[in-house]
């Protein structure tokens, strides 16, 4: 299934959107211009519909309620609004589901979180109108979405089973190395750290050893002398790890466990598990990072074969600040969303038809689009004069 | 050996200067692969390739692309007498010319009839998009995806134009 087309008012930094989304997205823009909270929508609609501990007054609170939610711009208007369509094929004029939510804070008494609307629509046919009557005999109702709800969302399963397995990766090395001594509290489905091993683990051996069997290929070629990759646990304490060998090392050097693996090798080894992860959406935070340029220039096509793979067609949205990642001039520009910051909260541009026109000439998005991504006045930039 | 550095303007003509130089027979190592994406780079670093030559030979390969003729794009560019070890080349119109050089392979590669490969591919006013026609009649599913733009795509080429044509320059 695609996301075709999402609607957000007063999220986060956007005031109002309404973009068209194609199989690939990339997200360009300066910083803090809301790249990764456009990414936290599909991330906020997945805690929802996630089957434990899911639902909307978790995924607002782990958001530091709605006032940190709201769009600051939001001035008389306090309703938080989303909405996507979805479809079977990115062909399809119409969308097949459609799901919308607005909600805000009660405004009295004890300032409930509480559904202003839930609709969902299948191929055009409205299967869910809240507020419904039950709804307004028991208002308590609307503190929670038919969504979370697996006795209530019969009729839409599967956008819900949908948002539950969207896939969220930013994998931060030093929180997988250091993992044990920065201790601490892990977040549910922790994207940034220890979770990615024990996501590995939860894979079935056969599964897995596939898998990690394609990835050693593909780290082969691209990881100096790295010759062979394992998954194993250890003895003592069962904890998942995963282990190289090296080529060329001292033989007695034998295997490394991924605390010594470079941060590139783990970045890498991380987005390709990803990629190979599962078939709903996937979110990738600026997956050029650490990786040499060589490999970065690589990935829009390492995208594109995956997807002809059936098992593994799913849709991407990237964020990226990377040259080398856009410099592909195959790349369509249609998939290219370039966010810009604006009093009013930030815009999202897709290519118009005469940046169009120019990589129709053979110029890359590269060369085209992120030029515009860069902040305004960078020229007078320092911080010493 | 004699160790030579090389210059392109992308990926693919790498690929083709570096199958020559392995295939000439000489006993030539490339010691240094100069490359960014364009030509501008290449010109703008002539006077540094002919300080290099006085040392080691560099050899430069560019596309005449719509400039006039070879002979002016080599008087405008070098503006001095070459040093003895800088060798520039020029591919006309551009690098897909000399892949559709050898029209057999090519056909052979793109699963397509030989006799559709034009004879004089120095002749063609675009060579490039001769290629992406001729691929656009191809059996080979694979090849096409990569070298062609999805559709509805406003793009000119496919995103593995580059990794599927160096595969040819490289097996064939």
């Amino acid at each position: 299934m695609w996301i075709t087309r999402l609607k957000l008012k007063n999220w986060r930094n956007f005031k109002q959107i309404d973009i068209a989304l194609w199989d690939r997205v990339y997200l360009i823009g300066p910083n803090a211009s809301g790249k990764s909270n456009l990414l936290d929508v599909f991330r906020f609609l997945r805690d929802i519909a996630k089957t434990s501990g899911g639902g909307l007054q978790k995924a607002v609170k782990d958001r530091h309620g709605i006032t940190k939610l709201r769009c600051l711009q939001a001035r008389t208007d306090p309703e938080v609004a989303i909405e996507v369509a979805l479809a079977e094929s990115l062909d399809s004029a119409a969308p097949k589901w459609t799901y919308a939510i607005g909600f805000k804070s009660e405004g009295k008494g004890p300032q409930r979180l509480l559904l202003n609307y839930e609709r969902v629509s299948h191929q055009g046919q409205i299967v869910l109108n809240r507020p419904d009557a039950d709804d307004q005999a028991d208002p308590a109702r609307l503190t929670q979405t038919h969504l979370e709800q697996i006795n209530a969302n019969a009729g839409f399963r599967p956008i819900a089973e949908f948002f539950a397995s969207v896939t969220y990766l930013h994998l931060v090395p030093q929180l997988l190395k250091y993992g044990d001594a920065i201790g601490g509290k892990r977040l549910d489905d922790d994207p940034f750290g220890q979770g990615f091993l024990e996501r590995i683990a939860r894979c079935t051996p056969r599964t897995r050893d596939a898998r990690l069997k394609r990835i050693q290929t593909a780290l082969q070629v691209a990881v100096p002398q790295f010759k062979e990759l394992r998954f194993v646990k250890d003895e003592v304490n069962g904890h998942p790890h995963l282990e190289a060998f090296y080529e060329h090392w001292r033989p007695s050097a034998g295997w490394q466990r991924e605390e010594q693996f470079s941060d590139g090798t783990l970045r890498l080894l991380a987005l390709l598990w990803s990629l190979l992860d599962g078939d709903s959406l996937l979110l990738l935070e600026e997956p050029e990072l650490s990786l040499n340029e060589a490999l970065v220039e690589k990935i829009p096509l390492l995208l594109d074969r995956l997807q002809r793979q059936a098992r593994h067609q799913r849709q991407i949205l990237l964020s990226t600040h990377s040259e080398a990642l856009l410099r592909n001039p195959g790349i369509d520009g249609r998939g290219i969303l370039r966010l810009e910051p604006e009093k009013e909260g930030t815009r999202i541009v897709e290519p118009d038809e005469a940046e169009q026109r120019m990589m129709e000439t053979g110029l890359s998005a590269a060369e085209v689009l992120l030029p515009k991504a860069r902040p305004a006045r960078l020229d007078q930039w320092a911080l010493f004069k | 050996m004699i160790e030579i550095a090389i210059a392109t303007e992308d990926a693919l003509s790498e690929a083709v200067l570096e199958t020559l130089v392995q295939h000439s027979g000489r006993p030539v190592q490339i010691a240094a692969r100069l490359r960014r994406q364009g030509f501008g780079y290449l010109k703008s670093r002539m006077a540094s390739f002919h300080q290099m030559a006085q040392w080691r030979p560099v050899l430069v390969l560019t596309d005449l692309d719509q400039a006039h003729c070879a002979p002016l794009l080599l008087r405008d560019w070098l503006r001095q007498p070459p040093a003895p070890n800088l060798l520039l080349r020029v591919a006309v119109r551009e690098i897909e010319a000399w892949l559709l050089a050898d029209g057999e392979a090519f056909a052979t590669f793109m699963g397509i009839d030989p006799g559709k490969v034009p004879t004089q591919p120095e002749r063609l006013p675009d060579p490039k998009q001769r290629l992406l026609s001729l691929v656009r009649q191809s059996r080979q599913r694979d090849v096409k995806r990569d070298l062609l733009p999805a559709p509805g795509s406003r793009t000119v080429q496919g995103l593995g134009y580059n990794e599927q044509l160096i595969r040819f320059v490289r097996d064939h």
